[in-house]
């Protein structure tokens, strides 16, 4: 078992620097540690006990947790910061037509973001690696769906997958293995809304889920306590800290609070090392022979473009001038109604089934796919908050949250922006963060794409909540973000254009991978994890031909 | 599975009404177990002689219409709501003048007069278990906060399990009110999940497509 | 890690009691092919099932029926299980009935070498012949037979020395069949017979002498493992089982769980899983009726039944909200780590899925043993077909690596509030169940100390004999 060299100074020396230690960087390390690679993981933020976040969410105001307050539990590093919204710590500027619908929570500390996802666990379309040739819109990948596809197996495997075994509601059904479990069952809501929408077309399958209805390893079966987000309190949905322990299990080290802001190239373009400020602020260098950046996809290019030295001075990795253009989410809207029968959202996990129907057709030459979840976080809160601003009080007051809880559905809609390089992440000139380190700035519109697609998502909406004889329809108008990160660091076979090949390797820079959500090329409408995470096991694996091949 | 409010089972069901002589147990409540925190001592706070925790807790019982409400999170609540809002003990003697008249919490509502803001004020705060809807306000009850009450048969406390992994595909609870209800008001938009500190925009109630409609079909796939 | 302490304790204590090497003759007979009877064989596999064979012959995570190679833990090195399937070559397919029943009853393998007491001999010594023959004949007929060796048991010297079990054998082991007491009832009787010869169930809940052999006078009093507690299952109505009902200590045999009372975790949820879950309810009943008729064995320090104490909680109304430096650790953590199941009253599920805090045995019990081992190990028993499965706090948990001090505050919470308020942790213990428990003392001792122990075994070995000869003369 190789481990990574520690100088007294606290400098380190391993065959693999990972930059980050969520669900693409534990992976990643994971894979090379049980290659017998030293690996040191380097994460700006704290480490922490699950405890400690599911007492904090249990001691949240109502306020906070009514508006998904889904960062404020995760303590920060005094020295790396993220996004904070109660109250807003602005620490990303928003500007642009739609800056507000970028309004990211993501999280910077050991485990990573999928701290608080729900875990689903999507594929891309094979469609949907080929916008451009299919429907002449946004890009292609570098990679086909065939080329992954082995990788999404692996991933879901990893991940411990419940996933619909019946191939009719595989959405994507083009699969080589089957899911690891079969799917999660659905609730009495998800089998009523199918029943009553599927005859018009909307195709309502379950989400595939890194959760399962019987232990998977050392996690415990799902008992849809319905907290999926902002934290499983009991350890059966999978979260990045998993890799990061396997990983360590296989010799990694992970250096917490250690905040990379530097990188050295030599005379061929070779990353040599990366520097640190601990939590003293001093600084430490990682020298080694391959370098992931997993950051997550506003931090990896705004370390990118931090760290441009004189033979890369428009900042690493970015001779092609797209380090942070192409910034793309699934933008997307709720709706909410009131279904003339009870439907009980709100028992089991947080995510249970969604509507595909519109995932894909030839409309999208010319405007957004969307999908629809039917989202299962309990209504519970929302239906008090509305039955108190009625001034009930006594029995009526319980009997309306009994009835708005019961009936109430609310629409997680997504929909799927196309990479435009001025939807563009750039280094704030006026805001620095407390190590003197700039701020990432981002510019976003969602584009007429998406625009166009709302208004079918408008008149599918109302087809969905008229089947399910609702009222009080309401849609939101701004777009809210979803915290699928992409296109920062885009994916392409021409370096003039792109940033990473198709194992995620810097075109610059022969020993550099950044993989994840940022390489995406295409967003589909689906969550990006699953992606992300194939994308860092076929990154591992061209790390390791480099190292069986010498090349490392 | 039946409708069954004690199926979580910690907490007695709603009595309907508050009777007089219950509401005169609850003002003898007194000497609470000592405990710790923010909200757990009254230390530093001022207070009104004449208002007690027993006071606080029978106007919140009476109030709410919930018998069973917990003295402990009562003293801790009073201690909360005291710090927050300037003279709020004197708000209490109030409520405990109007509320000596007895009556169901509507029929107390209906005769607050300038008090209606303070009740409905006291009665969130019981319901949401912060002391007001806003950021960060400080919170005294979660498990036991009274908005998971009228749904305890049905769903979960969130965090807390329920029953066995697999609980949720069985049938669940009849409602047992009726499904529509004559609203005193518009209702306000609910908050849409996603992280905002306050709530987005939205539509005001759009109407929706009958289901008489035909199928929706997306385009087929345009083959190149 | 899940080591099978039942496992360990059989074996832990007979090892290391080397004195010299034996040169046994070593008769081969070749096998006869037993007769081809279903409805013995058929018999034979439920007796099989009953005696737990498979617990330590089919290794764990899909091992193939009976083909051995199950590192058993010990303080002394891995004793792996051999293969007992009929394979002529590495299995048991050469051996005579007369050479099976000696394996089982004596200890001896057909090539005359000694069995390490891992194999629970001493139990199955009272088998009867017919329950002896269809075993026989269901190795031989039913269970498929594995072309594969496993791997060698090899404990560093002297404990290698097989022959040394000859001498603990002589001391310990009654070579009797089991005999029907007159005056109990049939049932009582064939319960007897189940709990002992087949169901072994003193290997782990009767105490044991300094020689690592049982005390009769204290049979099922409870014994500790390594690191769980098997409690005192004897009819006192506080320290033993005396206060459940038939209902309850049927069900707890079958399914390993009564909701609001007691759940089987460790060495006992193995046995649940394995055996007791499958044996017929006649049988089951059989085993109460001789278990609720077992003398009573009364610790006067038991003032209630461990099933006896503590109540359901109201804590989480002082503490929701409260910043974490104004609360007790115990309180924090348990409300972190514990309450999302138990839920922050102790109650658990209302199903009983979820186990209720109070009131129920392990966390009344006079120690705290199974309380801490369930933290650190979790606990996971397969019946019916589902997996019921707690992950534990212990090194690598996924939920959350609690550190000693941790699960000590944690404990002592849990049994202030739910428990036993006598009982007190202290992350020495903590530290000391995440070992592996308490050695025994050949393994404290250490190889240095082995040539006294040869010593002193020869001389007792010496003096026992000489008493047992003087005691056949007189009759």
């Amino acid at each position: 078992m190789a481990t990574p060299e520690f100088s007294q100074s606290g400098d380190v020396s391993a065959d693999v620097v990972v930059v980050g230690s969520g669900v693409v960087g534990g992976m990643i390390a994971n894979e090379l540690a049980a290659a017998g690679r030293s690996v040191v993981i380097l994460e700006a933020g704290l480490r922490l006990k699950r405890e400690a976040y599911v007492e904090n969410w249990r001691n949240m105001s109502f306020h906070n947790r009514l508006h998904s307050d889904f960062q404020g539990l995760y303590p920060q590093s005094p020295l790396a910061q993220a996004p904070l919204y109660f109250p807003p710590n602005d620490y990303v500027g928003l500007s642009g037509p739609n800056g507000s619908a970028f309004k990211q929570g993501y999280l910077r500390t050991v485990g990573g973001t999928t701290w608080h996802w729900a875990a689903s666990c999507w594929r891309h379309l094979p469609v949907d690696f080929e916008m451009k040739s299919r429907y002449g819109v946004g890009r292609d990948w570098a990679i086909s769906y065939n080329e992954l596809e082995p990788y999404y197996c692996r991933a879901e495997e990893e991940m411990g997958v419940s996933g619909p075994h019946d191939v009719s509601l595989q959405s994507p059904p083009e699969r080589s293995r089957p899911y690891p479990r079969d799917m999660i069952p659905f609730g009495y809501g998800d089998r009523r809304v199918a029943e009553i929408v599927n005859p018009h077309g909307f195709h309502l399958v379950p989400i595939p889920q890194g959760r399962s209805m019987e232990p998977f390893g050392d996690r415990p079966a799902c008992c849809g306590n319905n907290n999926c987000q902002p934290i499983c309190p009991i350890g059966a949905m999978y979260n990045g800290i998993q890799h990061i322990d396997r990983a360590e299990a296989n010799g990694a080290v992970t250096v917490a609070e250690a905040v990379v802001y530097k990188m050295d190239t030599d005379e061929n373009n070779r990353i040599t090392a990366v520097y640190w400020y601990d939590a003293h602020r001093q600084s430490h260098k990682a020298t080694g022979k391959a370098f992931v950046l997993a950051c997550n996809g506003i931090e990896t290019p705004r370390l990118l473009l931090l760290a441009a030295n004189a033979r890369n001075p428009n900042g690493i990795a970015n001779s092609s001038d797209q380090v942070g253009r192409n910034m793309m989410d699934h933008s997307g809207v709720h709706a909410s109604f009131l279904a003339n029968e009870p439907l009980w959202f709100g028992r089991g996990p947080a995510q249970s089934s969604c509507i595909v129907g519109p995932r894909d057709g030839g409309f999208r030459s010319e405007y957004s796919a969307n999908k629809m979840i039917l989202n299962n976080i309990s209504r519970v809160a929302p239906a008090t908050q509305q039955a108190l601003a009625l001034g009930l009080v006594g029995q009526e007051l319980d009997d309306e949250i009994r009835r708005r809880a019961a009936c109430g559905v609310d629409l997680s809609i997504s929909l799927e922006p196309l990479p435009d390089p001025n939807n563009r992440l750039t280094l704030s000139k006026t805001r620095q963060d407390p190590l003197g380190l700039a701020c990432p700035d981002i510019h976003y519109d969602v584009g007429d794409y998406v625009r166009k697609g709302l208004e079918s998502v408008n008149e599918q909406v109302k087809q969905i909540a008229g089947l399910l004889g609702g009222t009080e329809l309401r849609i939101t108008t701004d777009y809210n973000a979803n915290n699928h990160i992409m296109g920062g660091t885009i994916m392409g076979k021409n370096p003039k254009d792109s940033v990473v090949d198709g194992d995620c390797r810097a075109h610059d820079h022969a020993n550099l991978w950044l993989p994840g959500g940022g390489a995406m090329p295409s967003a589909s409408v689906v969550n990006t994890t699953l992606s992300m995470a194939a994308l860092g096991l076929k990154a591992a694996d061209s790390i390791k031909a480099d190292f069986e091949k010498g090349r490392a | 599975m039946n409708r069954n409010s004690d199926v979580n089972g910690d907490r007695p069901a709603r009595k309907a009404g508050v009777s007089r002589r219950s509401l005169m147990l609850g003002t003898v409540v007194t000497g609470f177990s000592a405990a710790f925190g923010e909200f757990g001592l009254s230390g530093g706070v001022a207070r009104a002689a004449t208002v007690d925790d027993a006071t606080f807790l029978s106007v919140s019982r009476v109030i709410t219409g919930h018998s069973e409400l917990h003295p402990v999170i009562a003293r801790r609540l009073f201690a909360a709501m005291q710090k927050t809002f300037p003279d709020y003990a004197s708000k209490i003697q109030a409520l405990s003048g109007l509320v000596a008249q007895g009556g169901t919490p509507r029929e107390i509502l209906d005769r607050a007069g300038d008090l209606k803001d303070d009740l409905l004020a006291l009665n969130a705060a019981w319901y949401t278990g912060s002391v007001q809807d806003k950021t960060n306000a400080p919170t005294v009850a979660y498990y036991d906060a009274l908005m998971y009450q009228p749904t305890r048969d049905g769903l979960p406390v969130p965090t807390y399990c329920f029953d066995r992994p697999g609980w949720w595909t069985e049938t669940p609870p009849p409602l047992g009110i009726a499904v529509h209800a004559p609203l005193p008001a518009t209702p306000p938009a609910p908050v849409p999940q996603g992280i905002e500190s306050k709530a987005p925009p939205q539509t005001a109630p759009l109407g929706t497509i009958p289901p008489s409609s035909p199928p929706h079909s997306p385009l087929p796939h345009r083959e190149l | 890690m899940r080591k099978s302490s039942r496992k360990v304790l059989e074996l832990a204590g007979h090892v290391g009691l080397a004195a010299a090497a034996l040169v046994l003759s070593c008769t081969v007979v070749r096998a006869q092919a037993p007769e081809a009877n279903e409805a013995v064989a058929q018999r034979g596999h439920y007796l099989a099932v009953a005696a737990d064979c498979a617990a330590c012959h089919t290794a764990p995570g899909g091992g193939k029926p009976f083909a051995g190679g199950y590192g058993i833990a010990s303080p002394l090195g891995s004793i792996y299980s051999t293969n007992i399937t009929p394979s002529k070559t590495y299995g048991i397919g050469t051996y005579t009935e007369a050479q099976f029943a000696r394996a089982l009853r004596e200890g001896i393998r057909g090539d005359g070498a000694h069995l390490y007491p891992a194999m629970p001999y001493t139990s199955y010594t009272k088998l009867t012949d017919d329950d002896i023959h269809a075993l026989y004949v269901y190795f031989m007929h039913d269970v498929k037979p594995v072309e594969a060796k496993g791997p060698e048991t090899a404990l560093p010297f002297p404990y290698n020395i097989r022959a040394s079990m000859a001498f603990w054998n002589l001391l310990f082991l009654d070579d009797t069949r089991f005999k029907p007491e007159p005056g109990k009832s049939a049932e009582v009787n064939r319960g007897h017979y189940l709990s002992y010869a087949l169901a072994h169930c003193d290997t782990c809940h009767t105490p044991r002498n300094a020689m690592m052999a049982e005390i009769g006078s204290k049979a099922l009093g409870g014994a500790s493992l390594a690191s769980w507690d098997a409690p005192n299952i004897t009819s006192d109505p506080k320290s033993g089982v005396g206060s459940w009902s038939d209902d309850d200590l049927a069900r707890y045999l079958k399914t390993g769980d009564v909701p609001g009372k007691a759940q089987a975790g460790g060495p006992m949820a193995e046995a649940v899983e394995h055996s007791f879950q499958y044996l017929s309810d006649g049988d089951i009943r059989a085993i109460v009726a001789y278990i609720r008729q077992v003398p009573a064995i009364s610790d006067s320090r038991d003032t209630a039944p461990r099933d006896a104490y503590g109540k359901a909680s109201d804590r989480e109304d002082a503490y929701r909200g409260v910043a974490e430096s104004g609360m007790s650790r115990g309180e924090r953590l348990f409300s972190g780590e514990c309450a999302a199941c138990h839920r922050p009253t102790g109650k658990g599920s209302p199903d009983g899925y979820y186990p209720q805090l109070f009131h129920n045995t392990a966390v009344g019990a006079p120690i705290a043993d199974n309380l801490i081992s369930t933290i650190l190990m979790g606990v996971r028993r397969e019946v019916g077909g589902h997996t019921v499965y707690m992950p534990g706090f212990g090194e690598g948990s996924y939920v959350d690596a609690l550190s000693d001090q941790d699960i000590a505050d944690i404990s002592n919470y849990v049994e202030q509030t739910f428990g036993n308020p006598a009982v007190k942790v202290t992350a020495d213990e903590v530290k000391l169940t995440r070992s592996g428990g308490p050695k025994p003392l050949i393994a404290k001792l250490g190889a240095f100390a082995v040539p006294g122990m040869i010593v002193g075994v020869l001389v007792l070995a010496g003096a026992v004999v000489l008493v047992m000869r003087r005691g056949r003369k007189k009759h």
